[in-house]
C-alpha cells in the first residue's frame, strides 16, 4: 500500500469515526428511541423532566423498530439508540463500535405469530409450507425460527416473506402471507385489523426480548456525566412506572397513540428493569450462534463482553450489574 | 392555658407517642421478621437455581441420567418452595415471576432430553439441540440472575428496615428525651418557677413583711394561686394592721389603767404584762415575757402566792391581798387570778390582776370608826328616848295617885302605858344594835307581857297566848303598829273580862305574801255590847286603832259575834332603811 492511499485511508477512517461519534448537537443528545411500549421509561423521563432534572438535554427521534434505531447510531445520526437483543448481534458481526449500557426493559411476549382463523394455522406445526410475513434480521425473525425448531419444524419449510413493519398488517389482510412474525405494536395492529378473524397462536415463554440502550463507544467517555444522568433519569422514570402505573399508561397511550385496548395487549407482558445480567450475554450468544448456523451472518462468534459497558450503569445503580469481567 | 389541661394533654400526647413507637418498632421488627425469612428463601431459591444451571450444564455435556434425575428432583424442590405459601414479597421479583418463569423450563428440558435420547443427528436435529440448549442455559441463567436478584432485594430491603430500625431504636428514645426535656422546662416555667416566687414571697410574709406579692399574670391554676396569695396577703396586712390597732388600743387602756394586769400560762410563763407590771419589776415588757413566774421578785418562794397561782391552774378563781414595798412603802395589793379556761375544760393559764388597795384599806378603816361612832351615839339617843319616855310615864303614875276619880286615874294609866309602849320600841332597838328595824316578834312577846303585868285587880282574869312569828319592822311602822296592839290588848283585859269574868286572850303575829304581816288580838269574853260599833264608837282607844291603821295603810277587820276579835293587816316595811351595817336582817 502506497503512502497516499495508506493516508487516504486515515482520513477516510477519521471521517468515519467523527461520524460515529456523539451525535451532539450544541451539546443536545440524540437519542433514537423505537416506538414500542418497552421504550415508555424514555418516554416518561421526557415527559416528567427528569432529563432536565439531571441537567441533560436528550433530543429523541423516532424510529419504527430497534433495528433502524441501532442503524441510525451507526450511521452517527444518534448518540443513543434502543433495540432489542437481535439487532445488536446481527451489528456485532459488521462492527464493535458500540457498546450496551443497559437493560431497560424485558418481554416474553413481544413477537406473537398471528393469522388469519381462515388460514387454518391452529399451531406452530401448521406453518409448514406457508408464507409468514416477517422483518428479516429482527428478533420477530429469530422467534419465528424457535418457534419452528421448539415446534419440530424446520425453519426452512416456511417460506419466509421479507417485509417491512408498516406494510405487514396489509398483506396480512390481502392474504399475501399466510401469517406474520411480528413484534409489538405491529402485532396488535395486525389483530386489531383482522378483529374477530384474527388468531396469536400460543407461543409465550419461546423467547425473552431485552430491550437494551446502546451507545456509540467513541465518545461515551467524554459523556459520561450526561450518560449517568441519562440512566438516572430512565431509573427514576421506572420507579414512577412502578408506582403511578395511571400515569405510566397515559403518557404511553399519548406518545404512541395507542387506545386503552393497546395499552391493555402489551401492558401484562412488560417488564421495567434496569441492569446487565449474564442472561442477556447468553442470549446474544445464543442468538450468534443461530445466525451463524442460519447463514444470515459470517465470522466468528462475537465476544459480547467487549459490547457491554456497565460502568455507568454500576456508577448510577450499583449492584444491577451481574455480568463478571 | 389551665395546667390541668396541659397536662392532660402531655399525658395523652405521650402516650400516643409511646404506643406510635411501641407499634412502629414492632412492626418493623415484624417487617425485619418477615425479610430475614423472605431473604432466606431467595438465597435457598438462588442456591437451588444455581444448581440446576450446573445440572443443565452437565446433562448438555455428557448427557448422564444421574443429571436429568438431579435436575428434575431439584426442579421439583424449587417449586415447592416458590409454592410454599406467606405474604407477598415487596421486591420488585416475586416468587410469583420466579414460579412464572421456571414453568418454560420443563418444556424445554424435556425437548433437550427427547432430542438427546432420540439418537438422531441430522441438521434439523442438530439445530433443535443448540436451540434447545441455547434458550435453556440463557433461561436457566435468567432465573438464576432474577432469584439472586430477588435475594437482593430482600437483603437490600432488610437492611433498609434493619436500618430504620436502629434509626427508631435511636432516635425514640432521643425524641422520648427531647419530649422528657420539654415537658420538664414547662413544668419548671409554668410550675416550679411560679411556685419558687410563691414560696419566696410566703417566706417574706412569715417574716413579717406582709406587704410582699406575687403579682403573677399567668392564667393557669398557679397564677391562681399566686392571686390567692396576694388576697390573703391583702387579708393578713389588713386585719393584721386592725389587730395592731386593737392591740394597741388595749395595751393602751391595760398601760393606762391603775392595776397590774398580767397573763401566765400553764407553765407559769408571763405572756402578756402591762406597763405597771413593767414597773414593778423594773423590765422590759420584752424582758418579762416568756419568763417564769418564779424569776421575778421570789415570788414563786411565797407559798401563798405559789398556792394562789396552782389553784388558779386548778381552775379556781381566788384573791389574794398581800403587803409589798413600792417605791419606799409598803403598799398593800390585792391579787385576783382568774383562770383562763379552755373549751374541753383544760386551764391554758391565768388572768392576774394587781390592786393596790392600800387607799381603799385606809378609807374602810375609817367608814367602819365612823359607824361604829354613829351606832353608839344612836343606841344613846335611842337609851335616853326610852328613859325619857319611861320619866315621863313614871311622872304620870306619881301623878295618877292623887287623882281621886278611877276613870281619871284609868285614862293617867292608858298613857303610861302608851307611852310605856313607845319606850319598849327604843328599848328594843338599842338593845338589839340595829336602829332601823325591831324584831316585832320580841316586841309583841314583851309588850303583851308589860301588859298583863300592868292590869289590876276588881276585874276577871285571863290568861293570855302570843303566837308570832318573828319578822323585821321598819322603826316609823312598829310605834304604830305597837300602839294598835296596845289599845288592843288593853281593851280586851279592861272590857273583856267583867266581874271576876276569867278568859283567854290570843295575840297571833304571822307574815304573808312576802312583806305582809297580820297582827291579831281576839278573846273570849263578854263581848261588845249591842249595837256597838266599832268604827263608829268614841272610845279614844278605837280611834286610835283606826287613825293608826290609817297611818300604817293597813287594814283593821273586827268580829265580836263571840267575845271581840281585831284583825290588822299591813306591810311591814315602807322604805328600805338607807342605814344598815346588815343588808339582811337575821333573826336573833
Amino acid at each position: 500500500m502506497s503512502v497516499r492511499a495508506w493516508t487516504t485511508r486515515r482520513i477516510l477512517g477519521l471521517i468515519m469515526l467523527l461520524s460515529l461519534t456523539f451525535e451532539c448537537v450544541a451539546g443536545e443528545l440524540v437519542f433514537a428511541v423505537a416506538r414500542t411500549a418497552m421504550s415508555l421509561p424514555i418516554y416518561v423521563a421526557q415527559s416528567e423532566g427528569y432529563f432536565a432534572a439531571e441537567n441533560v438535554s436528550v433530543r429523541i427521534t423516532d424510529c419504527a423498530f430497534g433495528k433502524l434505531c441501532l442503524s441510525q447510531l451507526l450511521d452517527g445520526k444518534a448518540a443513543l439508540c434502543t433495540a432489542a437483543d437481535l439487532p445488536i448481534v446481527f451489528a456485532s458481526f459488521t462492527s464493535n463500535r458500540f457498546a450496551i449500557l443497559a437493560t431497560l426493559a424485558t418481554n416474553r411476549s413481544d413477537a406473537k405469530i398471528v393469522t388469519r382463523k381462515s388460514s387454518k394455522v391452529r399451531a406452530p406445526a401448521d406453518l409448514r409450507g406457508k408464507k409468514v410475513g416477517v422483518a428479516v434480521g429482527t428478533s420477530a425473525h429469530y422467534f419465528l425460527d424457535s418457534v419452528a425448531l421448539l415446534s419440530g419444524l424446520d425453519p426452512a419449510s416456511i417460506q419466509l416473506v421479507d417485509l417491512r413493519t408498516d406494510e405487514m398488517t396489509a398483506q396480512l389482510l390481502t392474504n399475501r402471507v399466510d401469517a406474520l412474525s411480528a413484534f409489538e405494536p405491529f402485532a396488535f395492529q395486525a389483530a386489531k385489523a383482522l378483529a374477530d378473524d384474527a388468531l396469536v397462536l400460543s407461543t409465550s415463554r419461546t423467547y425473552t426480548l431485552t430491550w437494551n440502550i446502546v451507545a456509540a463507544k467513541d465518545g461515551l467517555t467524554a459523556n459520561d456525566r450526561d450518560v449517568e444522568g441519562i440512566l438516572r433519569a430512565l431509573d427514576r422514570a421506572i420507579h414512577l412506572i412502578e408506582i403511578d402505573p395511571g400515569r405510566a399508561q397515559s403518557i404511553l397511550k399519548a406518545r404512541l397513540d395507542l387506545n386503552d385496548e393497546g395499552v391493555a395487549w402489551v401492558w401484562p407482558d412488560l417488564a421495567f428493569e434496569l441492569g446487565l445480567t449474564q442472561s442477556l450475554i447468553k442470549t446474544m450468544e445464543g442468538e450468534a450462534r443461530w445466525a451463524l448456523r442460519s447463514g444470515y451472518a459470517q465470522g466468528r462468534e462475537p465476544n459480547y463482553l467487549r459490547y457491554i459497558q456497565e460502568g455507568p450503569l454500576n456508577r448510577v445503580k450499583p449492584g444491577s450489574v451481574a455480568i463478571v469481567r | 392555658m389551665p395546667l390541668s389541661k396541659l397536662f392532660t394533654g402531655l399525658v395523652v400526647l405521650a402516650a400516643v407517642f409511646g404506643l406510635t413507637a411501641l407499634a412502629v418498632l414492632g412492626f418493623t421488627a415484624r417487617e425485619v421478621d418477615r425479610l430475614g425469612a423472605e431473604q432466606l428463601r431467595a438465597h435457598q431459591v438462588a442456591r437451588d437455581v444455581s444448581s440446576m444451571l450446573a445440572l443443565t450444564h452437565e446433562y448438555i455435556l455428557h448427557g448422564e441420567e444421574r443429571a436429568e434425575q438431579q435436575w428434575r428432583k431439584r426442579y421439583a424442590t424449587l417449586m415447592q418452595s416458590l409454592d410454599v405459601g406467606g405474604p407477598a414479597s415487596d421486591s420488585r421479583v416475586t416468587r410469583a415471576d420466579l414460579h412464572d418463569a421456571l414453568q418454560v423450563l420443563p418444556e424445554l428440558f424435556n425437548g433437550l432430553v427427547g432430542v438427546s435420547t432420540s439418537g438422531q443427528r441430522d441438521l434439523l436435529t442438530r439445530k433443535r439441540s443448540e436451540l434447545l440448549v441455547d434458550r435453556l442455559l440463557t433461561e436457566t441463567q435468567a432465573i438464576s440472575e432474577a432469584a439472586f436478584q430477588w435475594e437482593s432485594q430482600a437483603t437490600e430491603a432488610r437492611a433498609v428496615i434493619e436500618r430504620r430500625l436502629i434509626t427508631a431504636a435511636i432516635s425514640l428514645p432521643a425524641l422520648l428525651s427531647l419530649a422528657f426535656t420539654g415537658a420538664a422546662w414547662l413544668l419548671a416555667r409554668r410550675v416550679l418557677k411560679p411556685i419558687g416566687a410563691i414560696q419566696n414571697a410566703t417566706a417574706i410574709a412569715a417574716a413579717g413583711n406582709l406587704a410582699v406579692r406575687c403579682n403573677s399574670s399567668a392564667r393557669d391554676e398557679v397564677g391562681d394561686l399566686a392571686r390567692g396569695f396576694d388576697h390573703m396577703a391583702n387579708e393578713l396586712q389588713s386585719r393584721t394592721q386592725s389587730i395592731q390597732a386593737a392591740e394597741a388600743f388595749l395595751r393602751n387602756i391595760t398601760d393606762n389603767l391603775p392595776v397590774r394586769i398580767a397573763y401566765v400560762d400553764s407553765e407559769l410563763r408571763y405572756r402578756f404584762v402591762n406597763r405597771r407590771h413593767c414597773e414593778r419589776f423594773s423590765c422590759a415588757r420584752e424582758e418579762i415575757i416568756g419568763r417564769t413566774f418564779s424569776e421575778f421578785d421570789g415570788q414563786a418562794a411565797d407559798p401563798k402566792v405559789e398556792s394562789q397561782a396552782a389553784a388558779a391552774l386548778a381552775g379556781e378563781k381566788s384573791t389574794l391581798e398581800f403587803t409589798e414595798a413600792i417605791i419606799g412603802r409598803s403598799a398593800c395589793i390585792e391579787r385576783s387570778l382568774v383562770p383562763d379556761v379552755a373549751a374541753d375544760g383544760t386551764v391554758k393559764g391565768f388572768f392576774s390582776t394587781d390592786v393596790d388597795i392600800t387607799e381603799r384599806r385606809r378609807q374602810r378603816a375609817e367608814v367602819e370608826r365612823a359607824l361604829e361612832e354613829k351606832e353608839v351615839l344612836l343606841s344613846e339617843v335611842h337609851h335616853r328616848v326610852k328613859n325619857n319616855l319611861q320619866v315621863i310615864s313614871s311622872l304620870l303614875q306619881l301623878q295618877s295617885r292623887t287623882i281621886e276619880s278611877p276613870e281619871t286615874r284609868e285614862l293617867f294609866a292608858d298613857s303610861q302605858n302608851r307611852i310605856r309602849s313607845m319606850a319598849l320600841i327604843h328599848e328594843k332597838l338599842y338593845q338589839s344594835h340595829d336602829f332601823a328595824q325591831v324584831d316585832f316578834a320580841d316586841y309583841v312577846q314583851s309588850l303583851v307581857r308589860m301588859l298583863e303585868a300592868s292590869q289590876g285587880g276588881g276585874r276577871g282574869s285571863a290568861s293570855i297566848q302570843v303566837r308570832a312569828v318573828p319578822m323585821a319592822i321598819d322603826i316609823d311602822r312598829a310605834i304604830p303598829a305597837g300602839l294598835i296592839l296596845n289599845e288592843l290588848v288593853s281593851n280586851c283585859f279592861k272590857h273583856g273580862f267583867p266581874d271576876g269574868r276569867t278568859g283567854h286572850i290570843d295575840v297571833t303575829l304571822h307574815a304573808h305574801n312576802g312583806d305582809q304581816a297580820t297582827l291579831a288580838v281576839k278573846d273570849d269574853g263578854a263581848g261588845v255590847p249591842t249595837g256597838f260599833d266599832p268604827a263608829s264608837t268614841d272610845s279614844l282607844g278605837l280611834q286610835l286603832v283606826h287613825m293608826l291603821a290609817d297611818q300604817l295603810g293597813g287594814s283593821l277587820s273586827f268580829e265580836h259575834a263571840r267575845g271581840f276579835s281585831c284583825e290588822l293587816v299591813f306591810a311591814t316595811r315602807k322604805l328600805p332603811s338607807k342605814v344598815s351595817r346588815q343588808r339582811d336582817w337575821q333573826p336573833s
